[in-house]
């Protein structure tokens, strides 16, 4: 067990910085403050949270689409955090992105083969027949025909397109993609097409996935574990059933309450969170969570919690529901630290 | 098939055929149909069957238009006809030419200055403290620190018009810089010249053709008012300008001296102009949709 696992995050943040104004201090957007999480080969860990929480930019950043603030990215125990875009191009070969909008993510002038055919002609793995043979292999793999492989993207159906994505993510052979919300703008029907596609690739080749989504089914579905976040920061983390069927975090509980259930024998506690999210320009002391937490204590308000292991793999942010100062508590921190 | 990552970038739907494109644009139509004629006039000038352009025949000074000079000859009695048509090869010239070298120039900096921030504030307000002079002003500035001849008239022409096309490009490649399929690329390991070449270029060349045509036209016109001016094309070379300034004296008695030419520079701006606006209209999907009946 001494081999780096595939990814591994570090305390990332990325802030924005504003237009200062005449004499004020620089206004900041904090949109991810301090998120760190661990990722094995071949694992799905789900990334949920409400618009705006930062779950994006915790992708994108990954990929070195945007540079972090401060933090480190280590892909195979590799820092890419801070690389120059000559030194990640190489990297990149293990790390894709599928993005969310099929229609924008696909340059419209490209034919539909060549798009796929880019990445392979970028690393230099194929030309001429070889290329053309590699680049139908992506196609029939992801479920397109080759009759489509001079058609471009508009000739395509959603679904399709984000096929097409898939295929160009796949072509490089990656040990991680990054889905960046990736069913969000399609058809529920094509969403679990998709999904499945998703899900079967990751069973032939061992990729592993962040999966970024709002859609707890879908995540629930495809996740191996999930992570919540809220306002730029990890609140809980757990394996997928514990977290859907235990969750600890206040706010944990309130996303799933607010999933409909279409089984009336299931009978989550229903609980809606009131108010707005605060901004992140200002996110408020303490707790985040706490001007709008239905537990919530004076202490919430002072101090920040961190992330405390309640079981094995399971860590939430709550003062109330992870408490500190306990042998049992700084045992299992320990252990999960390691 | 064309799998190639090279496979020639065409737009998303294929253009509409030319004479479709002439049927609905009759406007444009006529623009290159003129073009067209002048510009084969100015290229055979030397081969067609005209009068020299150059000779003097004092006898015949201010013959009014006949069938022996379709446009009646100068104070020096020279065909007039003869030297419009040998000043079509200046004006195109020049016009061509400054298009040509503006559109290249403006494409690389407005290209720098739309891909590298810090670049961009230094470019633009240089780009923005050339445009607020005005560019007839400059030319003349420039033309007579040089020595005169056409390629002192294309640069100095051409100098005031580059910020034209680099805002032009500038707003292109922050348009586009913008679009996912740009970081899909970077994700994939494009290199940045390959992703200019790819995904960015191609996006400007519709803009960029139209704003080429205009170009031309205001240059035809600049090379036109120098020279008229005296400041432009040697006396020696018909030119349109300065076969209007010749006739300026003499517009009471002999007014084909100096609108013959002026006509002939007035249809061949008023073509280039309305070619462009064709242009503009096949290049761009949504005006040539505009331009069906509404």
């Amino acid at each position: 067990m001494t081999e780096a696992p595939l990814l591994e995050v570090e305390n990332l943040v990325k802030h924005y910085a504003l237009s200062r104004g005449w004499f004020g201090a620089p206004r900041v957007v904090h949109a991810v403050d301090g998120v760190s999480f661990n990722m094995e080969r071949g694992e799905t860990l789900g990334l949920v949270g409400e618009s705006g929480c930062g779950k994006s930019t915790v992708a994108r950043c990954i990929v070195r689409l945007i540079e972090p603030t401060s933090g480190s990215i280590k892909v195979n125990g590799r820092d890419v955090a801070h690389l120059a875009e000559r030194d990640m191009r190489p990297m990149r070969r293990d790390l894709q992105i599928v993005f969310q909008d099929p229609f924008s993510s696909l340059n419209p002038r490209h034919r539909a083969g060549a798009i796929v055919a880019e990445p392979l002609v970028n690393f230099g793995l194929a030309e001429g027949a070889e290329l053309e043979r590699r680049v139908a292999e992506l196609f029939e793999r992801v479920g397109l025909r080759k009759d489509q492989l001079n058609n471009r993207p508009h000739e395509f159906s959603g679904g399709q397109r984000q096929r097409l994505g898939i295929a160009r993510a796949l072509a490089v052979n990656p040990a991680l993609i990054v889905c960046d919300e990736p069913v969000s703008a399609l058809d529920v029907s094509i969403q679990a097409q998709v999904i499945n596609l998703l899900g079967d690739l990751q069973r032939d080749l061992g990729l592993a996935y962040l999966f970024v989504a709002h859609d707890l089914a879908v995540v629930e579905h495809i996740s191996h574990r999930v992570a919540v976040m809220y306002l730029g920061e990890i609140v809980e983390i757990a394996p997928r059933d514990d977290l859907f069927d235990a969750p600890q975090h206040p706010y944990t509980e309130a996303l799933l309450a607010a999933v409909p259930s279409p089984d009336p024998r299931n009978k989550r506690k229903r609980r809606l969170i009131e108010g707005e999210v605060p901004s992140p320009i200002s996110p408020p002391a303490g707790c985040r969570f706490h001007t709008r937490c239905p537990i919530a204590e004076a202490r919430c308000k002072l101090e920040a919690p961190r992330l405390r292991a309640i079981a094995p793999g399971h860590e939430v942010a709550c003062h109330l529901r992870a408490p500190r100062i306990s042998g049992k508590s700084a045992k299992l921190n320990a252990e999960t630290a390691r | 098939m064309t799998l190639a990552a090279t496979s020639p970038v065409t737009p998303p739907s294929a253009p509409p055929r030319l004479r479709g494109v002439f049927a609905r644009h009759p406007v444009a139509a006529a623009g290159s149909i003129y073009i067209a004629l002048v510009a084969i006039g100015a290229l055979a000038a030397p081969f067609l069957p005209l009068q020299d352009p150059i000779a003097m025949s004092p006898i015949d000074r201010l013959k009014p238009p006949s069938l022996e000079h379709f446009f009646g000859t100068d104070s020096f009695g020279r065909d007039v006809f003869s030297r419009a048509v040998h000043g079509g090869r200046v004006s195109l010239v020049v016009g061509l030419g400054v298009a040509l070298v503006s559109t290249m120039i403006g494409l690389v900096v407005g290209v720098l200055s739309g891909f590298y921030r810090r670049a961009d504030a230094v470019v633009m307000r240089i780009m923005d403290a050339v445009m607020s002079i005005p560019s007839i002003l400059l030319a003349i500035a420039l033309v007579t620190i040089n020595k005169p001849g056409v390629l002192t008239i294309i640069i100095s022409i051409t100098v005031p018009e580059i910020p034209r096309v680099t805002r032009v490009v500038r707003s292109v490649v922050l348009t586009v810089r913008e679009q996912t399929y740009i970081e899909a690329a970077v994700a994939v390991g494009t290199r940045p010249l390959k992703m200019l070449a790819r995904h960015v270029l191609p996006n400007a060349v519709a803009p960029l053709i139209v704003q080429a045509t205009f170009i031309c036209a205001l240059a035809v016109i600049i090379e036109a008012s120098l020279s008229f001016l005296g400041a432009g094309t040697p006396a020696e070379i018909p030119s349109w300008g300065n076969m209007m300034a010749g006739g300026r004296t003499f517009i009471r008695n002999a007014p084909w001296v100096l609108l013959c030419p002026g006509l002939m520079l007035g249809f061949t701006v008023l073509s280039i102009n309305m070619l462009g606006d064709g242009l503009r209209d096949l290049l761009d999907p949504r005006m040539s949709r505009a331009a069906g009946p509404v």
